[in-house]
């Protein structure tokens, strides 16, 4: 049986068989995370396309990597930073622009927000971000992280998440803002 | 009735199109997991089994040790249970695994145990927000937060415990608990920290703060060794209001001594520039042409003729530091529509050159405000993210995309380098310094190599400036607001 989460003896006793090369334990583990890394994937890399295949390189890496895991406790963490890191290096290697589907970016609810042209300029300025500061955005205002927690995620001090938000979050609120001037 | 688009919207706003940007098919989610269950086979790897087996000892200590604290947690037992609700994990994305739900405290030979300290009610405030085991190695007590220069060395300069509160020190041992500042939806709950580190919390009367990976040297924690002298970190001014850490752009003025400050408008207040003079800690500021609401990062850079230029999104200002005469020139004729937004900018003699996104070509305006460009090739004009451009002894440095690229003054790409990092600096002897994200930099040359590292406080942001001269200058935010802070590093 797969579980939403696993409980810490299941951890020990799946990443020791997947170390072992056991791939169904590795689909196991990784299972309750792979819908969670695809929304942070689709949303860094911009394009659900370019997401799955950022999933994809995670999880070869991490495949290939786990023997260097040395707590099995630290699995699910472990695997989100494999996740982020692919969609970043996926989206710079794309070395283009996101080109943002206005008629996609007006889909949805609109959550008392009912300017579309403010919207979708808020969609197509996201989509020009640097994929770490798309990240950093969907890890504190998607999954809820605190600065500590995104600083953990991606690897990099809690200054430079500070700093990535406050750059981010300006220039967003600067298009958003607009449509006011 | 609401305005559309007013401010208060906006983060609803964006939370509501990073959602809908997150959006995927749930066939890709079966896709991928077939993908995962059927990767090739690899010779197992060799494992250690002492972490394991150090987990499950320190498992075991906390079971016959047995003292929990509550901590107005659930009180729950049972080291393999899952007891996070499915239904808050499935909608997070990221949902963390469960863990069994215990926190307590451990005794450790050599270091105070809970006889000492079990009682402080710092204990239980640092353990706010476990619902997962964390164990508390042991804690110490200060008689001033501000002890921590000498008790913790390794926490750096840290602005919020520059207090004469008395605190207790407590070191968790492995996991801590983590209390999430937006609980948009639920996130992780516990952090582990890197090895040979521990995470700490330190409680005051009524405040607390929590620090990850911190290497902790016991001697000096427990008072009985003083470290060396490092550097010395004080507050040196006290900003407007309207200063923002990342919003705001300093300058060292070697010639006059000073330190400039830019800062571009926001909410209303004008852009300005701000005349810092460590001799006499007074401030002196002048108002410049700029957009009153973007509220944007400001770039800011001083040429060789004592002009201080300021960059935003659709302006360049120029402003005589001796005259104070402004004279500016429209950059972005539409407005910043962000298709071609500047970028970044370098000065280059008494004129400078802005980099712009999606131009190949870089934009050189002259002490005159006369425009003219320096094509580059055309695969180099979508630069995006961290991006800072330098002149160094007539070599253009454009830092882009991950990548350090260096050209020569007709626009020619001589090198290319794989490096990141977040500004770029040129030293008085005209070399040029990398600023990464640790805090650290390196020397880069026009062959692309790195040379020696140079130390920068890794929490100075992006707005650090230095006299290379031992005094390195950041801007931070406290309780109050923004305030400068000087860096000196002792020799």
């Amino acid at each position: 049986m797969i579980l939403d989460n696993h409980s810490e003896s299941e951890l020990h006793r799946r990443v020791a068989a997947a170390a072992r090369g056991d791939g169904e334990a590795f689909g196991d583990l990784v299972r309750p995370s792979l819908s969670a890394a695809l929304s942070m994937a689709t949303l860094i890399t911009g394009s659900s396309a370019d997401g799955a295949d950022a999933v994809q390189d995670a999880l070869m890496s991490a495949w290939k990597s786990l023997g260097a895991l040395r707590d099995p406790i630290a699995f699910p963490a472990w695997f989100r930073t494999h996740v982020i890191r692919a969609a970043i290096r996926h989206s710079n290697n794309r070395k283009r622009l996101r080109l943002v589907d206005l008629e996609t970016a007006d889909e949805g609810t609109d959550g008392g927000f009912h300017d579309q042209a403010q919207r979708a300029r808020l969609a197509d300025a996201l989509g020009k971000l640097d994929p770490r500061d798309r990240a950093v955005l969907g890890l504190r205002y998607v999954a809820g992280y605190s600065t500590a927690e995104t600083a953990v995620a991606m690897s990099i001090p809690e200054g430079t998440v500070k700093s990535r938000l406050n750059k981010a979050v300006s220039r967003l609120r600067a298009v958003y803002l607009m449509g006011e001037q | 009735m609401e305005k559309p688009g007013r401010p208060d919207n906006f983060e609803a706003a964006l939370t509501d199109v990073l959602r809908s940007q997150s959006q995927h098919d749930e066939m890709d989610v079966a896709r991928i997991d077939a993908f995962a269950r059927s990767l090739p086979g690899r010779r197992p790897a060799r494992r250690s089994a002492g972490p394991a087996l150090g987990l499950v000892a320190a498992i075991a200590v906390v079971a016959s040790v047995g003292l929990v604290i509550a901590a107005g947690l659930p009180s729950r037992s049972g080291a393999t249970s899952t007891d996070r609700p499915p239904s808050a994990a499935a909608s997070s994305p990221f949902a963390p695994s469960a863990a069994p739900s215990k926190s307590a405290v451990v005794a450790s030979s050599g270091l105070p145990g809970p006889e000492v300290w079990g009682t402080d009610p710092g204990i239980n405030v640092c353990l706010r927000g476990a619902t997962s085991e964390v164990e508390v190695l042991t804690a110490y007590s200060l008689g001033h937060a501000s002890d921590y220069r000498n008790r913790l060395p390794s926490l750096g300069f840290q602005l919020d415990l520059e207090k004469t509160d008395p605190v207790l020190v407590v070191i968790f041992k492995g996991s801590s608990p983590v209390e999430s500042e937006l609980m948009i939806l639920s996130g992780p709950t516990t952090h582990q920290p890197n090895p040979g580190t521990n995470d700490i919390c330190i409680a005051g009367p009524d405040w607390h703060r929590r620090y990850l990976n911190v290497a902790i040297n016991w001697s000096y924690l427990a008072g009985t060794m003083t470290p060396p002298p490092g550097s010395t970190y004080r507050v040196v001014a006290r900003l407007p209001d309207q200063f923002e850490v990342d919003g705001t752009n300093l300058v060292w003025d070697q010639k006059q001594g000073v330190l400039w400050f830019a800062k571009v408008g926001c909410g209303g207040e004008a852009s300005a520039v701000y005349r810092w003079d460590p001799k006499t800690a007074k401030t002196e500021n002048w108002t410049i042409p700029g957009n009153k609401l973007t509220c944007e990062r400001v770039k800011a850079r001083l040429d060789d003729s004592g002009a201080l230029w300021v960059m935003e999104s659709s302006l360049l200002v120029r402003f005589d530091v001796t005259t104070q005469a402004v004279t500016s020139v429209r950059i972005s004729p539409d407005g910043p529509t962000w298709g071609s937004v500047p970028v970044a900018i370098a000065a280059d003699g008494s004129s400078v050159l802005l980099a712009r996104a999606n131009t190949a070509a870089l934009t050189r305006v002259d002490a005159s405000m006369r425009v003219s460009t320096v094509a580059i090739p055309a695969d180099l004009a979508g630069a995006q993210g961290d991006t800072d451009l330098v002149v160094g002894d007539g070599v253009i440095y454009y830092l882009r995309d991950g990548q350090l690229l260096v050209l020569d003054a007709n626009g020619k790409l001589e090198q290319t380098t794989d490096l990141t990092g977040r500004t770029l600096m040129v030293r008085p002897d005209g070399s040029v310094v990398l600023v990464q994200d640790a805090g650290l930099a390196i020397v880069v040359t026009p062959g692309g190599m790195a040379g020696e590292a140079v130390a920068f406080p890794s929490e100075a942001g992006t707005s650090l400036e230095t006299d290379w001269n031992g005094h390195t200058w950041y801007v931070a935010v406290d309780g109050q607001g923004p305030v400068l802070i000087e860096v000196s590093q002792s020799t």
